[in-house]
């Protein structure tokens, strides 16, 4: 009982989905069609202008060719069929001619015949054999002359037949010709494309290859130019740095040589200063030999006198250490590079050894 | 880079190394040195001697110091606080002696004596000497003796005795001789000996204790040896002929003389404990003037066997002859300093007859003296002084060199005529 209420909305119920689904199902087909979804293919191939241009051209003059020869043969047709009419013209006229010629000559014949028959009925009595004879001669001439004309007449229709036949034959052979000539020429024309185009692509091959031997050239010359580049780079940045080392090798020489001459200076200065005030004592003997370590303030002033290696004489000793001391300040001391003075000239090793004594 | 590394590298290593700078001297000047002697305070104490002005003679006549004369000097100092260095070194002193005498007990007086260094303004000596009032002399050439060997490290040689004779003609032919013993600086001289004959070649034994002499009292040259402090002397034995020029070994016990018994002149060398004689020189010649190496090994003597006077060096263990001059046609008197290097001796030369000094390691030969009849020069014990006689305005004068010839000075006048100096040993 239950169930049974159930059918009818169950059935309207599938009766509307149904519904919806067949009006959902042509929009779902359309959607699926859309052409936008589907994505774009393009199939290019890459296509080489000039080439393509001198096809174009190439199939242009084929196309504007083979109108040209259409139109050639059209005309060549139409001049073929003028010729024609113009021929079956002339044959008719000339037959038409032969045909006139035939009743005029019938018609002179006739003519003749009655005038002859009037002569004849003249002369009837006269020329009987004589006419008859010439009738006779007559119709053989006639008949003969028929003859001729029907010989002449074939002869003519031959040689006319003959002439159609060779005109069409030459109209066939110039067509055949023309034909050969246009296929000729298009082979001509063909292999002068493909030669052309041979020498189209020989000549881009050969300019490819110049090109190429142009670009490899360039790029060796470039390769060249640039290596010559670093190596110029290189050798100046060596020579400049030869250079500047020869400089700092230049002025460390001449700092050197300056430093020297100053310490030779200095050196003759101090032996100057200290001899000046050396008393030699009399126990001072030559090859004595005595030496005081000076040590000196940058001012020049002295800091201590030490004898670090003794004569073994007191005198000579004191003598020795006295001289430095007596000079008491080594003035030009102060006028000397502090830094050198300090390397160089800080610490005096004063040899005292006397020459030029008596013993 | 490397390079670069490497430079800087030794740059640092050139910048950091310290060198001692090196030097030589070779010249100088040759004069002595300049010290100043304070005189000597002594308050209240009447001093028959200065002993300041002793002291500074005596470093003066040594020839290696020059004293400053005491009008220069800017004050008179007598303590370490007293001195202002910086005014002696400005008035180019290199040392000082400052002193000042108390009086002791027993009539002593007290000299104390102080050395400085001026340069360093450092004192290098100072001592208390005592001493008698009456020998101030003896205080001062101790001093000087001090002052001098602290300053120069030779032995001092102030302290010393000279002997020399002198001779004064009372009336012609009559003439008194004198043995005199005087310091070295020929002060306080006295006689050991006074005679109307001639008094020859006085010498000293090694210890300074006897002088042997040669004396013509007896009317014959004899040989005598005469304890100085005894004043008692003994005669040598006497040969026919000459006896002379005696000489004591170094070690006292042996005495070098010339004896010409043989015929001619000879150098012979008696053994004092036993007499023995022994002739060393065997030659036609003068063989005469003997003295005694240093060591004892050798005698140096004077011969004309080459047929002028020159010195032979004759080596006694081996009796080797070595002739040592060559220079000049006369060198004799030869006498040899303590170190056995230079041998002193009269040297002739167109000029007459000077001091000469030869160099016996290199044999260079250097007249010492100006004078032309210079004679018998004696060399002081430390080497430094030569004295000898010669002739100043026509007296004979004892007059001293130094072994340089640097300082050259003259000997008080004593009484007469003055000859034959003998210079002591370092005395006890």
């Amino acid at each position: 009982m239950r169930i049974r209420s159930y059918i009818l909305p169950v059935i309207l119920a599938l009766l509307v989905h149904v519904c919806v689904v067949l009006l959902l199902v042509p929009h779902w087909f359309q959607e699926k069609d859309d052409p936008r979804k589907t994505p774009r293919h393009i199939q290019a191939s890459m296509i080489d202008l000039k080439s393509l241009a001198t096809d174009v051209s190439a199939q242009q003059q084929i196309a504007e060719a083979k109108a040209e020869a259409a139109k050639k043969q059209a005309v060549e047709a139409k001049q073929a069929a003028e010729t024609e009419k113009q021929q079956l013209a002339e044959q008719a006229r000339l037959q038409q001619e032969a045909e006139q010629k035939q009743v005029s000559e019938k018609q002179a014949q006739h003519k003749k015949a009655e005038e002859q028959k009037k002569q004849e009925i003249q002369k009837k009595l006269e020329e009987q054999q004589v006419k008859d004879t010439l009738q006779k001669q007559k119709i053989e001439a006639e008949r003969k002359e028929k003859e001729l004309e029907k010989a002449k007449a074939k002869e003519l229709e031959t040689a006319r037949i003959k002439k159609e036949k060779a005109e069409a034959e030459a109209v066939q052979a110039e067509k055949k010709r023309k034909a050969d000539d246009a296929k000729k020429a298009a082979a001509e024309k063909q292999k002068k494309e493909a030669a052309q185009k041979a020498a189209e692509a020989e000549k881009l091959k050969v300019a490819e290859a110049t090109k190429k031997k142009a670009e490899a050239d360039k790029q060796r010359k470039a390769e060249e130019a640039k290596r010559k580049e670093t190596e110029r780079v290189a050798a100046e940045k060596a020579k400049a740095e030869a250079k500047q080392k020869a400089d700092l090798e230049k002025r460390r020489q001449a700092a050197v040589e300056k430093n020297q001459q100053t310490v030779a200076d200095f050196s003759s200065y101090v032996v100057s200063e200290i001899s000046r005030r050396w008393i030699r004592p009399a126990t001072a003997r030559n090859g004595m030999q005595a030496t005081a370590l000076v040590v000196l303030f940058p001012s020049g002033e002295i800091d201590s006198v030490e004898i670090v290696q003794s004569s073994g004489d007191l005198g000579f000793d004191r003598s020795a250490e006295n001289a430095v001391y007596k000079v008491g300040r080594f003035s030009r001391a102060s006028e000397i590079d502090p830094a050198l003075f300090d390397r160089n000239l800080r610490r005096i090793k004063v040899i005292f050894r006397p020459e030029g004594l008596r013993y | 880079m490397k390079k670069w590394f490497i430079s800087t590298l030794l740059l640092m290593i050139a910048v950091t190394a310290r060198a001692d700078l090196v030097v030589e001297v070779t010249q100088g000047v040759d004069a002595p040195t300049p010290i100043a002697v304070v005189p000597f305070q002594a308050s209240g104490l009447a001093l028959s001697d200065d002993i300041a002005q002793i002291v500074s003679d005596d470093l003066g006549r040594s020839g290696f110091f020059k004293s400053m004369s005491r009008a220069n000097m800017l004050g008179t100092p007598s303590t370490q606080e007293q001195v202002f260095f910086r005014d002696w070194r400005v008035s180019g002193n290199d040392y000082m002696v400052i002193g000042r005498i108390a009086p002791g007990v027993n009539g002593q007086v007290q000299a104390t004596v102080e050395l400085y260094d001026v340069l360093k303004e450092r004192q290098i000596w100072s001592e208390t000497v005592t001493g008698n009032s009456n020998n101030l002399r003896d205080v001062a050439h101790y001093i000087s003796d001090q002052v001098f060997e602290k300053l120069t490290g030779l032995k001092g040689a102030f302290s010393t005795r000279i002997v020399y004779v002198t001779a004064k003609m009372l009336a012609p032919n009559n003439f008194t001789f004198k043995l005199q013993m005087a310091d070295s600086d020929g002060a306080r001289p006295r006689t050991i000996l006074q005679s109307k004959e001639p008094i020859l070649s006085p010498a000293w034994s090694q210890d300074g204790s006897k002088l042997a002499y040669v004396s013509f009292e007896s009317s014959r040259p004899a040989i005598y040896v005469q304890e100085l402090a005894t004043g008692q002397r003994q005669k040598v034995q006497t040969f026919r002929g000459l006896n002379g020029s005696p000489a004591w070994s170094p070690d006292g016990s042996r005495l070098a003389l010339v004896l010409s018994k043989d015929g001619n002149p000879e150098v012979y060398v008696l053994t004092l404990a036993t007499g023995q004689l022994d002739r060393i020189t065997h030659h036609y010649g003068i063989d005469t003037e003997p003295t005694w190496s240093p060591d004892g090994q050798s005698i140096l003597f004077t011969s004309d066997r080459a047929g002028l006077p020159q010195i032979y060096s004759l080596n006694l263990p081996t009796r080797e002859l070595k002739r040592l001059t060559y220079e000049g046609k006369y060198n004799s008197r030869g006498r040899l300093t303590q170190d056995g290097r230079f041998l002193t001796m009269v040297h002739q030369d167109s000029s007459g007859f000077h001091i000469a000094v030869q160099d016996l390691k290199t044999n260079r030969l250097d007249i010492l003296t100006s004078s032309s009849l210079d004679e018998s020069p004696t060399i002081a014990p430390n080497g430094s002084i030569i004295l000898y006689a010669t002739k100043k305005g026509g007296k004979g004068v004892l007059s001293g060199v130094s072994l340089d010839g640097r300082v050259r000075f003259t000997m008080p006048n004593g009484d007469g005529d003055v000859r034959e100096p003998a210079w002591s040993p370092y005395l006890q």
